[in-house]
């Protein structure tokens, strides 16, 4: 499914969309399972894209096959014009894997020197430190990671990925191992570089989180994606809400527009009316719906 | 090649800082120091015995002998270290997380192994010169004796353990890091068990014995290149005190001249292109 570029109600500031990521009936099999089975997904510079799915669907697969760490059966996958895996698209990208590991013998600062390096990025001690800062670590730099809890260690992936200033984001699972706060700022940066114009692609189970941050989302169930949009169009009325002597009743189909009509018919029946609101399908609610139905 | 240079480097802190390295120095300084030890209890009260046209130096026969064993425990000592700097290379490291985020980077994936290689030969092979040299100094400073080709028999060995981490190298993409170990060591004994069927073959006589050993030799050349070191550091001895050496550790010693030197480059040059092209069809 190809998503429309920015509008101007999106949360990202006006700027000329860049086609970031391209993704065009990509299939991969493993064996005779098909993990992907024909997925089309874009993702604009500016854009946070959230990509949701169950377990097994195929979002970790389609952020690999984007990496190049994984090859596509067929289907062509695309970074800024490139093809997946190219020096050219690797050298745009951050990526941070939903398993990942570093040396236990490295200190945060190498372990940035490291990418650095191989990255080729002149950033120098200056970057280190700035990337630090922005996942909280400036005061553990010279810490060795062995000595890291699970969310230090997964802040650190997250300055790993932005080595380098990709223009494309792809990040797995990123808030796994954070705590609210950690999760907050996690919002806080991703916001930021949206600002600046930064694609991200974000693999997340957290619906809350994605719901908070992504612009669009595309859901995925086994291989296929079965919802995409923006979150504006995914929150379809799900009815009205009425508050009656007698309780509250949910009217199903409702819309905005149905209020006036069903306060009126209400009235004329005889109930009294204490409140209105008309309830939209949290991402949850149509993550679920989606899934279940593909699933049934 | 700068990303090359720039894996070398991570690999070779890696391999500098890895506890099986300093515990591999320890054991290694006990070794030596055993050695030495050793090498200062043997007594030759006689430097030549028997009859003057079947004349054993016994000397050389004594140092010979226990140089030969320091030699096999070097070039074991050698092989384990280029094993373990290598058994999770691609495949244990990728389980573990470890080499996404570097695959990922600009750099292609033969330059990543070439770096992680380099290194571990590095350090595998100056490890093996620096035990080997201290076992000649050793036995020279005690028993006064150094065999006439010991450059050349240490370049062999260095050889030898470069080959086994190559195996181990491409057997990395395939199986993960304890299955890699043991499928390695397992290579490395086969070998050993090649070098004893040939010996005995030669001692029966038994064409088809040695027939198997030179088989063996061709699968597994690092083993054909401890083999051929062994005959250096004898050469040059002759007569009954050379037949008197090959009843000890020098016994599946052979003249491995060019061809194994040839013959190892082409198995190097296929392993390694090999490996590559594993590598570069594995998902990750």
């Amino acid at each position: 499914m190809i998503l429309p570029p920015n509008d101007p109600t999106d949360r990202a500031p006006e700027r000329v969309s860049v086609l970031a990521l391209s993704v065009r009936g990509l299939v991969k099999r493993f064996g005779k399972t098909d993990a992907l089975g024909g997925v089309d997904i874009e993702v604009q510079s500016g854009q946070i894209v959230g990509l949701l799915g169950p377990n097994g669907a195929g979002k970790s697969t389609l952020t690999k096959i984007a990496c190049g760490l994984v090859r596509s059966t067929s289907g062509k996958v695309e970074i800024f014009g490139a093809g997946a895996g190219s020096r050219q698209a690797c050298r745009a990208i951050g990526y941070l894997a939903e398993l990942f590991r570093y040396p236990g013998w490295l200190t945060a600062d190498e372990v940035l020197r490291l990418h650095q390096r191989l990255a080729g990025s002149g950033g120098g001690p200056g970057e280190r430190g700035r990337l630090l800062e922005r996942v909280g670590l400036s005061a553990v730099a010279g810490k060795r990671v062995g000595a890291m809890s699970k969310g230090m260690q997964q802040r650190l992936g997250v300055a790993q990925a932005l080595v380098g200033s990709p223009r494309l984001l792809l990040l797995d699972e990123p808030t796994s191992a954070l705590d609210p706060g950690g999760r907050r700022d996690m919002r806080f940066l991703l916001e930021e570089l949206r600002s600046e114009g930064v694609a991200v692609l974000l693999n997340s189970h957290l619906l809350s989180e994605v719901e908070l941050v992504c612009d669009h989302v595309v859901i995925v169930d086994r291989g296929h994606v079965v919802e995409a949009g923006r979150l504006e169009e995914l929150a379809r009325s799900r009815g009205v809400e009425v508050e009656l002597a007698s309780g509250v009743r949910l009217f199903e189909g409702m819309g905005r527009d149905e209020v006036p009509e069903l306060v009126e018919r209400l009235v004329a029946e005889g109930e009294r009316i204490y409140g209105v609101r008309v309830r939209s399908a949290t991402l949850e609610e149509v993550y679920l719906d989606v899934v279940a139905e593909d699933g049934e | 090649m700068r990303s090359t240079w720039v894996v070398f480097g991570y690999a070779l802190c890696e391999s500098l800082r890895r506890r099986v390295f300093h515990a591999g120095l320890v054991l290694t300084v006990v070794f030596l120091s055993l050695y030495g030890l050793g090498c200062s209890f043997v007594n030759v009260s006689q430097v030549y015995i028997g009859p003057a046209s079947r004349v054993v130096k016994v000397d050389v026969y004594a140092a010979a002998t226990v140089l030969g064993l320091a030699v096999f425990a070097t070039y074991f000592f050698g092989v384990s270290l280029a094993i373990f700097l290598t058994i999770s290379a691609v495949r244990g490291d990728a389980e573990q997380g470890v080499l996404q985020s570097l695959i990922v980077r600009p750099l292609t994936r033969w330059q990543f192994l070439l770096g992680r290689l380099l290194a571990a030969v590095a350090v595998a092979v100056f490890y093996v010169a620096i035990v080997f040299a201290a076992a000649l100094a050793i036995t020279q400073v005690t028993l006064g004796w150094t065999p006439r080709h010991a450059l050349a028999a240490g370049l062999e060995i260095g050889a030898a353990i470069a080959v086994v981490a190559v195996v181990s190298m491409l057997s990395s993409v395939y199986l993960s890091g304890v299955a890699n170990g043991i499928g390695v060591f397992m290579l490395f004994g086969a070998g050993l068990f090649g070098g004893l069927l040939g010996q005995i073959g030669g001692v029966v006589n038994s064409h088809k014995l040695e027939q198997t050993a030179t088989i063996v030799r061709y699968v597994t050349p690092f083993e054909w290149l401890y083999q051929s070191s062994l005959g250096r550091l004898i050469e040059g001895e002759n007569g009954v005190t050379e037949m008197v050496i090959r009843l000890g550790p020098f016994g599946g010693s052979v003249q491995g001249g060019t061809v194994v030197w040839l013959w190892s480059a082409v198995y190097v040059l296929a392993m390694g292109g090999a490996t590559v092209l594993a590598f570069a069809r594995r998902d990750l």
